[in-house]
């Protein structure tokens, strides 16, 4: 949940900020932006994005509901509370791809009503379910006839450089963009790619060139380049045709490791028959079907199964987590192809997203973001508990702070999975026991309701925090 | 017809004449570093946007051509005076 008051993430441009007041969002802006948010706003570009929901919706309001926050604004805009905030370092493959996409998809129709976007940053792009929305109003502004397009290399940074990461080299770009931030840097990249790739025209034009360019030019260039930079223009006509070029080129993308994942290839393979499955669906949609939450976090949500029986059984929102690549790309699809409330992120639960950027505010940790009303874990915490050596009073400490009631899923030592972890590794887990399980959980939690759903011994518990 | 796939061949033609000019460049020393965050980009954008470009490009790495051209001649002088 963020907090009240100024969002820490809304610095860096002038133009206007962000404020939580009551839960509501709002956005000044500033004087300096004045003129073309009335431009933007009488060019109709935006109506038509928010009809197509591409764009959050702004209203204007009366600054006095702001208060003193609103001060030295001229205009005042609300906007519509997204469901959960996420960031690109998050995302799947697939996320990243169709959030890339549709930025250039606004851009070049912002261009064809006279507006350009001021930047390329990934952060402007968030997700309802599977569908991208750009939340940022004040990133449109008039378009110069003949102006650069300034936001390239935070485009190729943010978006194209980690799918290329990922398509090229097979190397998922979520760990090395939530060190970096920024994305991958074009520079880093140019070291890592093969010869044969540097002469593709559209990683060249891209990706190489640019840092090629940068390195070379010399404080003279830059000052007497300064001088006659204006009067230098990219024509529109190329200007578009490098936003189409970055389209047709990014959509044909795909990871070089786990090839195309739909979701609809996997239903053919995948059985649903199995009773114990059954009962395991039948316990988790009761128990959501009993409260009704708004917000359900799923972690270890694989390809989302207990995400749609979750949505079926009437709750608003899933945000499910996973560090299966492969699993969340084919969850991702399924969401699409579903339209389903569900948003299949990026996590590895030992090591969960920090609080970071500027003074550890700008970006927010998981903790501080997830305010689910429930958590489903299930056959996730012997992953923590016997892969990475959790203490089972820790994790269940943990599990319960992410939410006030949930569904956990206990799955014994005698467990074919469990096995499978132990075979080359000493059983130094004598505290893992189904009785301490149970004992941990209830010192924190009460437990409401328990079933066995496996001939293996594996047991669901309802809990209900204190 | 034909002069689309006239353009098309002289577009194809440009632009390995510019992979190989820029290949052949690849590993010349770099110059000073100082730079705004995006320079390259619209250089490259400069590029693509016409011939204006070219020339600021062709800057960037005049010296090196200039001692390229004057290496060349030099030696064929030595040659000629040989021979």
């Amino acid at each position: 949940m963020f907090e009240e008051g100024f969002d820490p993430a809304s610095f860096r441009d002038p133009s206007g900020r962000v404020y939580i007041r009551d839960g509501r969002v709002f956005r000044t802006v500033m004087p300096c932006a004045s003129d073309d948010y009335k431009y933007v706003k009488s060019s109709g570009l935006i109506e038509e994005l928010e009809r197509e929901g591409l764009i959050v919706e702004s209203k204007q309001i009366d600054p006095a509901t702001l208060g003193e926050e609103a001060a030295g604004a001229c205009n005042v805009i609300e906007h519509p509370r997204l469901p959960f905030i996420s960031y690109p370092y998050e995302w799947s493959f697939p996320a990243l791809k169709t959030a890339g996409l549709m930025f250039l998809d606004i851009q070049l129709r912002a261009l064809a009503k006279g507006v350009t976007l001021s930047d390329a940053s990934a952060y402007n792009v968030q997700f309802v379910g599977p569908k991208p929305i750009f939340i940022d109003r004040l990133s449109f502004r008039r378009y110069e006839e003949g102006e650069f397009w300034l936001g390239h290399k935070q485009f190729c940074e943010q978006f194209l450089n980690p799918l290329l990461l990922r398509s090229i080299f097979g190397i998922p770009h979520n760990q090395w963009y939530r060190g970096a931030q920024e994305g991958i840097a074009s520079e880093d990249l140019v070291r890592l790619l093969p010869w044969r790739r540097k002469l593709n025209w559209k990683i060249l034009t891209n990706v190489v060139l640019p840092v090629t360019f940068q390195k070379k030019a010399t404080k003279e260039l830059i000052a007497e380049q300064a001088k006659s930079y204006k009067k230098r223009k990219l024509p529109l006509v190329t200007f578009r045709r490098i936003l189409k070029s970055l389209k047709e080129w990014i959509s044909g993308l795909k990871p070089a490791d786990t090839g195309k994942s739909v979701w609809s290839d996997y239903a053919k393979t995948h059985s649903y028959s199995s009773e114990e499955l059954e009962h395991k669906r039948k316990f988790v949609s009761n128990f959501i079907e009993s409260l009704k939450p708004k917000l359900v976090g799923d972690l270890g949500t694989n390809i989302g199964d207990y995400a749609a029986v979750a949505l079926k059984a009437g709750a608003e929102y899933v945000i499910g987590l996973d560090y299966d690549q492969k699993a969340l790309e084919i969850a991702f699809s399924r969401a699409q192809e579903e339209r389903l409330q569900y948003l299949p992120l990026f996590l590895d639960a030992a090591n969960p997203t920090p609080d970071q950027g500027w003074a550890q505010k700008e970006r927010k940790g998981l903790s501080h973001r997830l305010a689910a009303d429930a958590i489903l874990a299930l056959a996730f915490t012997h992953h923590l508990a016997i892969g990475r050596n959790i203490p089972l009073s820790e994790l269940l400490n943990w599990l319960t702070s992410l939410a006030p009631n949930g569904v956990i899923e206990f799955v014994p030592k005698s467990d074919p999975m469990i096995k499978y972890m132990l075979n080359f590794r000493e059983d130094i887990f004598q505290d893992y026991t189904e009785e301490r399980f149970l004992s941990y959980l209830e010192s924190v939690a009460n437990i409401v309701e328990t079933e066995v759903v496996s001939s293996t011994g594996r047991r669901l518990i309802r809990y209900t925090r204190r | 017809m034909k002069e689309t796939s006239r353009v098309k061949g002289t577009k194809k033609y440009v632009r390995i004449i510019f992979v190989i000019g820029v290949a052949t460049l690849w590993f010349s020393s770099p110059a000073y570093a100082y730079i705004n965050p995006g320079l390259g980009s619209i250089l490259v954008q400069m590029l693509l946007g016409g011939l204006a470009g070219l020339a600021i490009v062709l800057k960037l790495y005049w010296a090196q051509v200039k001692k390229t051209f004057q290496k060349l001649f030099s030696k064929n002088r030595d040659q000629e005076n040989k021979d």
